[in-house]
């Protein structure tokens, strides 16, 4: 599923991350990994930029990298 | 003397807690990679060690290599570390813990943020986490000392203990000291070639973790709100109209701040200085010493003191971005601008605080993850404008236009906005060019993290402005101190004899029977000084300079600051009477058309120099360090250089 769908305020869960090993690594470092729980916050739509809270941090990720990551609303 | 190193998640307190610990005064920021470089501190007779936050054992990134070599001496040596841990972020932050767990280190664990999980109403069982992890557990507010004395008591009896490994139950196959060594190895290696993490391991990580944490707080829905203030607050700061107004609205605030509230202050440091001139030659006997102290040492000093009061308001409102969380949200709401520069939003922090000093900021350039548009942030930097070039930049201004009003907005505070715009531009473009042209591979790899906002801790901003203005008065001073000694020697002293000044006088005044001619301003076109200053005079000539301002430019290319006390110090030498400088300068005539010699198109052209020019070493000396060679540096200083005549010469045909 893409992050369109995605509204602010819901969360969805990580089933598969796409992208390069570096890339995937990248974002195990930064907490995001199969399985964790993203909530999508306010991102404005100018800033091509997704806001998520991940572990209780809140994480900005450009929008060609959030499609990504595949994800499934809960 | 035994010694700890402070390990953790950036942003977690690190450098809160040193501080409190050992008095000592480190940078202390609301967003990650506040702190660059270990810092060593003492308390109790222990040797303590502030580190650079750390993600991951795992993660590549420049701005944690420092730590994670620390953290695996450490392993060797079994030095004994203390984990700070942000207590709103349990999960994230053990899972580093247990990294770091597995290498065996004798640990203290600090749960920091006591404050916000009370108002959260987050409990953990502190004494079942302790045991659940093996080693002593102590809650902390390590903003104002809350929990310090269990801490300290901890330390000096060094209770630090070796935590359970979470490895065992990640490869039971092995034998421990197997898979100690094995962990190690794996390590070591990914600090080599980058070697990725395990992504199982990571997974049975997260799994114990989870099951630690659901069995320690009793219950863990509350502080899913922890977040919604600043999750409201971003939806106007990050708005794509409010946002960006209110970000606009900032700037133009700072800089009328910088130039507004500052003048009255200046204005009486400048008098106290001219006073003191006027004192010492009349109190003074001694002629040399006199001449020294009054011509040499005062016009210099005044030079950077009439500055204290703009740097430290400056500094001041910089500490309030910083520590606000403010910062990373200009980085989210510039993100795409930037990118159309070849940077991004990371590149926000370096650039900023650049407007203090280009120093720390290049160093800070060490966050940002794609080593390229990093490549291009450290060349572009030294062309935001530092607090070295404040001074220059008020004194000419407040020379080229009298202090006017036009609306609700001070004429001399938006040039000053302008000189800003300009040094912002030059760097955008000058960074476009790096990131097209720089043969370092991208690697493509970019996230933001928006930390919660924090009131500033006044006393830290407050403090930390002290010792920022502190550090540059001294650093300035001794350079100037210096540089105005030399001077003074150079511009009092002649090559030729005493009669043949006189006579090349004598012989001035019959020429010019109907002007006043001051014996004074011979002297120094024949001092040492005046030469050389006729030796540059051809090539500064096309820029509108004359030899006494090429004087003070040759002075300012070690660090630019010195300018205005070099130009005030030639000033004092060359003419009978003290005077404040701004008026020294307004009254300073051109010989060759007998109008101001700072006219509107010299001060153009020389704001225009400082604002390409690289006049500094520290800087030059920084970069070679972050980019291991001279290469850069060189380049830099040369194209700048260049920049810095070719718009001095524009500025000076179009004006
Ligand atoms: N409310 C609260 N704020 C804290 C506490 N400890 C630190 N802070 C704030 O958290 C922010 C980060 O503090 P630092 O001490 O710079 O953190 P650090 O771990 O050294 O950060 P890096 O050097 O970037 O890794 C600052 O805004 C501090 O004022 C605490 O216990 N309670
Ligand atoms: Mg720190």
């Amino acid at each position: 599923m893409s992050q369109i769908e995605l509204l602010e305020g819901e969360r969805c869960i990580v089933i598969a991350i796409q992208g390069t090993k570096d890339f995937q690594n990248y974002l195990l470092v930064n907490g995001i990994a199969l399985g964790s729980v993203l909530t999508k916050n306010f991102s404005p739509s100018f800033s091509k930029l997704i806001n998520i809270t991940v572990g209780g941090k809140m994480l900005s990720l450009r929008e060609a990298d959030f499609a990504q990551i595949d994800i499934v609303k809960i | 003397m035994s010694h700890f190193a402070l390990v953790g998640k950036p942003n977690s307190g690190k450098s809160s807690l040193f501080n409190l610990l050992t008095g000592l005064h480190q940078k202390i920021a609301n967003y990650g990679g506040a702190t660059l470089e270990s810092k060593v501190g003492e308390f109790h007779g222990h040797e303590i060690t502030d580190l650079p936050g750390i993600k991951s054992l795992h993660s590549v990134s420049l701005d944690e290599r420092i730590t994670k070599e620390m953290v695996l001496e450490y392993a060797d040596s079994k030095s004994p570390i203390l984990f700070v841990l942000n207590g709103m972020q349990l999960e994230n932050n053990m899972l580093l813990f247990s990294e770091i767990a597995d290498l065996q280190i004798p640990t203290i664990v600090v749960i920091n943020f006591k404050d916000d999980l009370a108002k959260n109403r987050v409990v953990f069982e502190r004494d079942k986490l302790a045991q659940a992890l093996g080693c002593p557990v102590v809650m902390m507010n390590s903003r104002n000392g809350d929990g310090l004395e269990e801490l300290k008591q901890l330390l000096d009896t060094e209770s630090f203990k070796i935590p359970n490994a979470f490895c065992k139950s990640l490869y039971d196959e092995f034998q421990d000291g197997e898979i100690l060594n094995s962990y190690k190895d794996s390590l070591v290696q990914a600090r080599n070639d980058g070697a990725h993490v395990h992504e199982n391991d990571f997974f049975k990580r997260q799994k114990i973790i989870g099951s630690i944490v659901r069995s320690i707080i009793e219950d863990p829905t509350q502080k899913r709100n922890f977040l919604e203030k600043s999750k409201r607050w971003d939806r106007f700061f990050l708005h794509p109209i409010y946002g960006i107004l209110f970000f606009l609205f900032t700037m133009l605030l700072v800089f009328q701040a910088v130039f507004y509230f500052a003048t009255i202050p200046m204005d009486w440091i400048d008098q106290a200085f001219a006073s003191m001139s006027e004192w010492t030659n009349i109190n003074i006997t001694n002629e040399w010493v006199a001449s020294i102290i009054s011509d040499g040492i005062l016009p210099g000093l005044g030079g950077v003191l009439i500055f204290v009061p703009q740097i430290a308001i400056l500094f001041f409102l910089l500490g309030i971005l910083e520590h606000s969380g403010y910062l990373s949200r200009i980085s989210f709401i510039s993100n795409r601008f930037l990118s159309k520069f070849g940077l991004s939003g990371q590149s926000v922090i370096p650039l900023m605080s650049s407007w203090a000093c280009a120093i720390p900021a290049i160093m800070s350039a060490r966050m940002i993850d794609d080593p390229k548009e990093r490549m291009a942030v450290i060349f572009a930097t030294p062309l935001m404008t530092c607090s070295a070039r404040l001074p220059v930049y008020t004194i000419l201004i407040a020379v080229m236009v009298p202090n006017a009003t036009g609306g609700i907005f001070n004429i001399q505070g938006v040039l000053l906005l302008v000189l800003y715009l300009i040094g912002v531009i030059a760097t955008l473009v000058t960074a476009w060019f790096i990131s097209r042209r720089a043969a370092i591979p991208s690697s493509n790899l970019w996230s933001l993290e928006l930390p919660v906002y924090r009131i500033p801790n006044w006393r830290n901003v407050l403090y930390n402005m002290y010792l920022k203005t502190k550090a540059f008065v001294i650093d300035a001073g001794k350079i100037i101190f210096i540089v105005a000694m030399v001077l003074w020697f150079l511009a009092s002293y002649s090559p030729q004899s005493e009669a043949y000044i006189e006579n090349e006088y004598q012989s001035l005044v019959e020429a010019n029977p109907d002007k006043v001619i001051s014996k004074d301003a011979v002297h120094l076109e024949y001092s040492f000084a005046g030469y050389l200053g006729k030796l540059i005079e051809p090539a500064i000539k096309p820029l509108g300079y004359d030899w006494k301002m090429g004087i003070a430019l040759i002075s300012s290319f070690a660090a630019r600051e010195v300018f205005v006390g070099s130009l005030s110090t030639i000033y004092s030498v060359g003419s009978e009477e003290e005077s404040l400088i701004l008026t020294r300068l307004r009254n300073e005539v051109n010989a060759d058309t007998g109008e101001a010699r700072y006219n509107l198109a010299t001060c153009v052209s020389l704001l225009l120099f400082y604002v390409f020019a690289l006049q500094c070493m520290s800087t030059m000396a920084i970069v070679r360090r972050e980019t291991g060679s001279w290469r850069v540096p060189i380049i830099q200083f040369v194209v700048m250089l260049i920049m810095a005549y070719v718009f001095a010469f524009i500025g000076y045909r179009l004006f």
